[in-house]
Parts: C-alpha cells; structure tokens; sequence
C-alpha cells in the first residue's frame, strides 16, 4: 500500500467511511502497527475528523432543541397532552367568563316585554303547555318591622333594616329533550344559580327597588319564601303564587303580578 | 416542508437527502412518545429520553444522507430501534452516550485515550475559521457521510472531483492552522 500524503490521506478517508474491505482493512492496520510517523499521522487525522464529527452533531442537536418544540410538565406530558390540557383548561375559562357574564350582566332591561302585563315577542315560549296560577297574592301581610317574623336566615344590614338572601336562578333555552331536570321548564332549564341580597322596608303599598345586584322590597315580610328567575334578559320574582317583573332601574315601583299566560310559562310554576 | 401534514417515509428520506433539517425535528417530534414511555420505563429520565432520541434522529440522518440506504422498516420503527438499542448500550455501559464511540469503532485499535473535549473544541472553532464553504464540504463528507458526487450537487460544484479537490484542500488548511498554533504535545498533532 502506497502511502504517500495524497493517498494516504485518501486512505485515511476510505478507512474512516468504511469503504475499505476487510483484506484492505487488515494490511492498514498492519502499516500502523510498523510505521510509527504513519501512526503519527493516522493520529492527528483522527484528532481532525473527530472534531468536524463533534462539530456538526453539536449543530444539528442544536437545531433539534431550538424547533422540536417538546414541553414537558412532570415526566408524562407530551406536546399533545400539554395541548389537550390547555385547551380544555381554555374551555372551562371561557365557560365560566361567559357564565359569569349573563349572571351579573344581563339581567337588564326587559328587552322582550313592555311592562309586567305587556306581551311578548319571544316566540321560543309558544309550545309552552304547562299551566300557569295567575291568581294574583293574596294571602300579602303587613310587614311589621319585627326581625323575629323574618326568615330564620334573616340578619339585618347595617342599618337595622331586614336582610336575607334568596336564590337567583339563571334559565336558559336548552336544545336537551330529555326532561330529566326536575327545573326544566319545556324547552328552557336552569343553567346556574346565584344569590342576591333582598332588604325589606316598610311601606304603604307593595313596592320594589331593584338594580341588578340587590333588590329592596316594600313593606313585603322578609320571612315570605322568595327567590328570583332569570330569562331572556328579564328578572322575575318569585313571592307566594305569582311572579312579579323585576325592572333594574334602581327606580321604586310597585310590584305588579304578572298576567300574561305565555310570560307565566316560560317561568316554573309556582307551587 | 414539515407542518402539521403525514409525509411518506420516501419523502423524509429525500428531505434528509436535500439537506433539510426539518426532517430531523420531524422525526423527533414523532418518535418522542414511543421513545419517552420506553426509557421512563427502564430506569431513565426526561433527560436521558432527549439523549437517546437525539442520537437516534441524528444517526438516522446520517445514515438515511447516503445514497445506499435503503428503509427496510417503517422510518418511525427505525428510529425507535436505534433509540432503544442506544438506550440499552448505555445501560449496559453504566454512563452516558458518547459521540466518540462511534469514530472509535472506526478506528485502530491502538488508539491511545486523550482529553477529547479539549481537543474537539479546538478543532471545531478553527473549523469555523476556514469559512461556510470549507466547513460544509468537511461536514458533508466526515459526517453526513455524502459522497462527492452528493457534495458536488448539494454544495453547486462543477463535478466529483472539484469537490474532492476542495475537501482535500479544506482539510490540509485545516490541519496547517492547528499545527500553527498548537505543537504535536498539546494537540497530539
């Protein structure tokens, strides 16, 4: 084997890449053994080659670690769960966002009904069949001011003044056929359930404050049950057997039982 | 080339083969589930499984980058066996995967243990020092394992033997720097 720089070189190369076959291969390493500057050179060689190898594999795992966008959360999460949690995380988020804004914001203005007796435009109520009291209360007390008629969960605000909180039910038009929620309410059910504070005044006539966060009634007994529905951007309150429209103008009005049958419908019936 | 798209394995190989490196954080990226739950299981870590899958992404480029390749297997299997076999190597020896293994395969026997680090970051910032094109032509061939035609087309020189010529050259100016600043002693040069 001819080992002059040209082709030693060459042949440093053909054993490196492993192109040189095994009889070729033994009489080189054969040459190594006996000829110390070939050894000699063979080693800086091997210096040079392992350096450009480490070189580029530096290279590359760099480019791997810098795209292969791989997160890691503990040591069982890949990308696609990290994926899937963030976007059933997003979900729940927007979920409750969106909950939490018909809960405190939309129970404005009735947008649907003129006035508590007026009628309605709301076309999703017409399949109602549910049958409705629209006897008006009559069964109304004198509120006399004294906390022990009240509610057993009345306290006083800081005024003295009777205070309870009473369940506030958002309800909302559902595409679920199977009636298997006892609130369900043909084609509506109730979707979440808050509270709103009820102060109680005394009065000459029955009347209501009312502003979207807190509600003042006049001259009606704290201890009544009561409790507040909420569709189609209109609040309901519910006391003895009828529902009385809930305007949030923060204005004093009287309560007025509603009338109108499809109104009363579209409301759970009162018991 | 790589988005959220399923590619053929004969159209990976030809990424490799074109010198895209996408195909690698592809073939990553694919193989990090299979690769992860196998090593977590035999006694690894998150770090050992980004060790492994790197080797083996890095050695399927190599491989897959000459012209006699051919896939018996799906690439993906391929891949995973590598991963798997580095894996039990290295379980096997106790330590951690050494890129020098390999050259030392290749190489005599006689071969005296020296201060690699050392030596192979010399080389790789002197390796810069000769420019883009000196540095590609020694990678192509000392490690993507290219042939000179390979080199010749990727690299837009005339022929084979234009980019022989200018391996040979890079490489003998390589060494000339080295011996320049660096005696035989201190770089076993």
């Amino acid at each position: 084997m001819n080992f002059e720089e040209n082709n030693m070189h060459e042949a440093f190369d053909r054993y490196v890449t492993g192109q040189m076959s095994e009889g070729e291969k033994a009489v080189f390493l054969e040459e190594l053994d006996r000829d110390p500057a070939l050894k000699a050179a063979f080693d800086s060689y091997i210096n040079i080659v392992a350096g450009i190898r480490a070189a580029r594999r530096d290279e590359l795992k760099d480019y791997i670690k810098k795209n292969a966008k791989i997160q890691y959360i503990g040591n069982v999460w890949s990308r696609s769960w990290v994926i899937a949690s963030a976007a059933i995380v997003t979900i729940f988020l927007g979920a409750y966002v969106v909950l939490n804004y018909y809960g405190t914001n939309k129970a404005t203005e009735n947008m649907v009904m003129k006035d508590s007796s007026g009628a309605t435009n709301d076309s999703t109520v017409q399949d109602i069949t549910i049958e409705h009291d629209q006897v008006a209360k009559n069964d109304e007390r004198e509120y006399n001011g004294n906390a022990q008629d009240a509610d057993p969960e009345s306290t006083e605000d800081v005024t003295g003044r009777p205070l309870n909180t009473v369940p506030y039910y958002v309800m909302e038009k559902t595409t679920d056929r199977i009636d298997i929620d006892p609130t369900r309410v043909a084609d509506k059910k109730i979707t979440s359930t808050k509270q709103l504070d009820i102060t109680y005044e005394p009065g000459d006539s029955y009347m209501y404050k009312y502003n979207k966060t807190s509600l003042v009634l006049y001259k009606v007994p704290a201890a009544d049950k009561k409790s507040v529905y909420e569709y189609n951007r209109s609040a309901y309150l519910s006391w003895g057997k009828s529902y009385y429209l809930l305007k949030s103008d923060g204005k004093a009005r009287e309560l007025e039982a509603i009338k109108d049958s499809v109104v009363l419908k579209s409301l759970p019936p009162v018991k | 080339m790589f988005g959220r798209k399923k590619f053929s394995d004969e159209e990976i190989v030809d990424e490799i083969r074109g010198g895209n490196q996408e195909a690698l954080v592809f073939l990553y990226q694919n193989n990090f589930s299979p690769v992860r739950n196998y090593i977590l299981k035999n006694n690894g870590t998150l770090e050992d499984v980004d060790d492994v899958l790197q080797e083996a992404v890095i050695a399927v480029w190599q491989n897959a980058s000459q012209r006699s390749f051919t896939l018996t297997s799906k690439l993906n299997t391929y891949v995973y066996a590598i991963a798997k076999n580095l894996w039990l190597k290295q379980l096997n020896k106790g330590k951690r995967l050494d890129p020098l293994d390999e050259i030392h395969s290749n190489t005599h026997a006689a071969d005296e243990p020296r201060n690699h680090k050392m030596d192979l970051d010399i080389v790789a910032e002197y390796l810069e020092k000769l420019g883009d094109t000196c540095r590609e032509v020694l990678q192509l061939f000392y490690f993507d394992g290219l042939d000179m035609n390979a080199i010749a087309e990727r690299l837009n020189f005339s022929n084979a033997d234009t980019a022989k010529s200018k391996k040979y050259q890079c490489f003998k100016r390589l060494e000339q720097l080295l011996k320049q600043d660096f005696s035989r002693s201190d770089f076993n040069i």
